[in-house]
């Protein structure tokens, strides 16, 4: 039996097409996913990329396995950050966008972690922080100050 | 937000969440052999952190894994810790620039 290992829930006041944006484009990522611009064609099979700039340096690689925007993203998940964790099997990603009255509902799925996996015990910091960030980028305008540690 | 905090309000509620932490995903049968609380009270406290959106229930098939979803605790946090750290760093700021006015006259 597989079940998924991380889900993250939000509601975001804003329609399920901006949040796709959000999380599609380098535009929106640079400012709530620790700084790094998102490249893909977004079309299964294709190469994703999250660089800590434009062109530079990978920190997160992976495939498009699946993509129905704006409702649903699925990617697979290399880390790259990591020393230890450059040799793991990729996990799995994916986002689900839900239109609601007003508001929309997004929910993070992370799962297929390998055995003893290095990722898995970073990501559960990760997530929250990123999915924060996205909130009130979208909700403000604004993303989260700086943590400052 | 006030159903965060009344979510988080009960001891059995935090034990709970705690107890997901250690392995997320369980079924109430699960929860039920690691928190000593009756099946119904126990579905009772879940039905309370479901709505706060502090569990996610998904299904798998007939059952029902819970998750422990710690962004609404993150949200308390950036609304009343991150306001902190800012003036935090803005007193830390203020103090680096009154120690080294100091250390100027001293010398």
């Amino acid at each position: 039996m597989t079940i998924p290992e991380f889900v993250y829930e939000t509601y975001i006041r804003a329609p399920a097409e901006k949040i796709w944006d959000a999380l599609t484009t380098a535009e929106f990522t640079s400012q709530y996913f620790h700084a790094t611009y998102v490249e893909s064609t977004w079309q299964p099979g294709d190469p994703v990329t999250y660089r800590y700039e434009p062109g530079g340096t990978i920190a997160v690689d992976g495939k498009v396995l699946e993509a129905e925007p704006p409702n649903k993203l699925v990617i697979s998940w290399h880390v790259l950050y990591d020393d230890n964790a450059k040799h793991e099997t990729p996990s799995r990603v994916s986002f689900h966008i839900d239109a609601l009255a007003g508001q929309s509902r997004l929910r993070i799925v992370h799962d297929r972690f390998p055995e003893n996996s290095v990722v898995y015990d970073g990501i559960r910091s990760g997530w929250p922080w990123i999915i924060a960030g996205l909130k009130s980028l979208l909700e403000t305008g604004e993303p989260l100050p700086p943590t400052g540690s | 937000m006030d159903k965060v905090f009344k979510a988080l309000a009960d001891p059995h509620r935090r034990l709970i969440l705690d107890r997901l932490f250690d392995a997320d995903g369980q079924t109430l049968q699960q929860l039920c052999r690691n928190v000593d609380i009756t099946r119904q009270g126990l579905s009772k406290h879940l039905t309370v952190l479901e709505n706060a959106g502090l569990v996610v229930a998904l299904f798998e098939g007939r059952e029902k894994h819970h998750y422990l979803n710690p962004v609404p605790i993150q949200a308390v946090a950036e609304r009343w810790i991150a306001k902190y750290s800012t003036a935090q760093l803005a007193a830390v700021s203020a103090l680096k620039k009154v120690l080294e006015e100091q250390h100027d006259d001293d010398s």
